[in-house]
């Protein structure tokens, strides 16, 4: 069998520190779609909750399960399961579901970057018409919205940081525009 | 300006796509005659007041969305899922 070399879409870019915000990559581990069929919501819940120890996720949240498996909310109907090894995720999950959900690999269409550090939200608020007061957007919580232009993924995983995804082949763009929403906010603060 | 959609709450207006009149939900049927369906095709309302909007939730939830707003006050009213609005 090849021996496959997982690359990094944001190598050489990251990591990035600027003021107390630091930018860096999260390493893409495996990425399956879930869409339950109609009718199909509570039944591919319980499958997902026995077998991966993750429920289907409530709208805007995210859901912790086993082995440091995770279910994101990503639109109406559709959540990301992520997992933190490669490995054939959406194979496994298209046998558990089948009948139950639509399932697709995303594991090489999507990049995550972490953002973390005491101004997180300043700097985010730069760059998406999200609420993040941490009232409304606490750990735990997911949102599909935009980071300028591009649709991204945004969860907030602690109160200091948050993950950012966006489509892989948007890395550079997001790198880009994170960092100088990341110089913006230092300089105002160095005035 | 914020859409408050029935998923994900209030949400900033440029994740919404404008679709126009919620007359999309109300399509005659094939046999309806050329009568209504001239009307559907072509013929809008113009109120000074309430009326009813579809707007498609692109940048968030991907939901079809059907928002009530005044046409005089400019306030929004609500909003359900289009999928559920029916006609």
């Amino acid at each position: 069998m090849a021996d496959l070399i997982e690359t990094s879409a944001s190598a050489g870019l990251l990591p990035v520190t600027i003021g107390n915000v630091t930018l860096q990559d999260v390493a893409p581990g495996a990425i399956a779609s879930v869409a339950p069929l109609s009718g199909a919501e509570k039944s591919t819940s319980a499958a997902l909750k026995k077998h991966c120890g993750a429920a289907f996720p409530a709208a805007g949240r995210v859901a912790g399960g086993a082995g440091g498996l995770r279910a994101i909310w990503s639109g109406r109907g559709q959540a990301l399961v992520m997992a933190e090894a490669p490995g054939d995720l959406a194979g496994e999950l298209a046998i558990l579901l089948k009948g139950k959900a639509a399932v697709t690999d995303q594991s090489d269409a999507w990049t995550t970057l972490a953002l973390q550090g005491r101004d997180v939200r300043r700097v985010l608020a730069r760059l998406t018409p999200l609420d993040l007061r941490p009232a409304t957007f606490g750990r735990g919580q997911t949102a599909r919205s935009t980071l300028v232009h591009m649709m991204a993924v945004i969860t907030c995983t602690a109160a200091d940081r948050f993950e950012i995804m966006v489509m892989r082949s948007m890395t550079q763009s997001a790198v880009h525009d994170i960092t100088r929403a990341m110089q913006g906010l230092a300089a105002r603060a160095a005035l | 300006m914020q859409i408050p959609c029935p998923i994900c709450g209030p949400r900033d207006r440029r994740e919404f796509y404008y679709m126009g009149d919620a007359v999309a939900l109300r399509r005659p049927g094939p046999d309806a005659g050329d009568e209504a369906w001239d009307a559907y095709v072509h013929l809008r309302d113009n109120p000074a007041g309430r009326t009813r909007d579809l707007w498609y939730h692109e940048a968030g939830c991907s939901a079809w969305v059907v928002v009530e707003r005044d046409t005089v006050t400019h306030a929004v009213h609500g909003s359900q899922l289009a999928a559920e609005a029916g006609s």
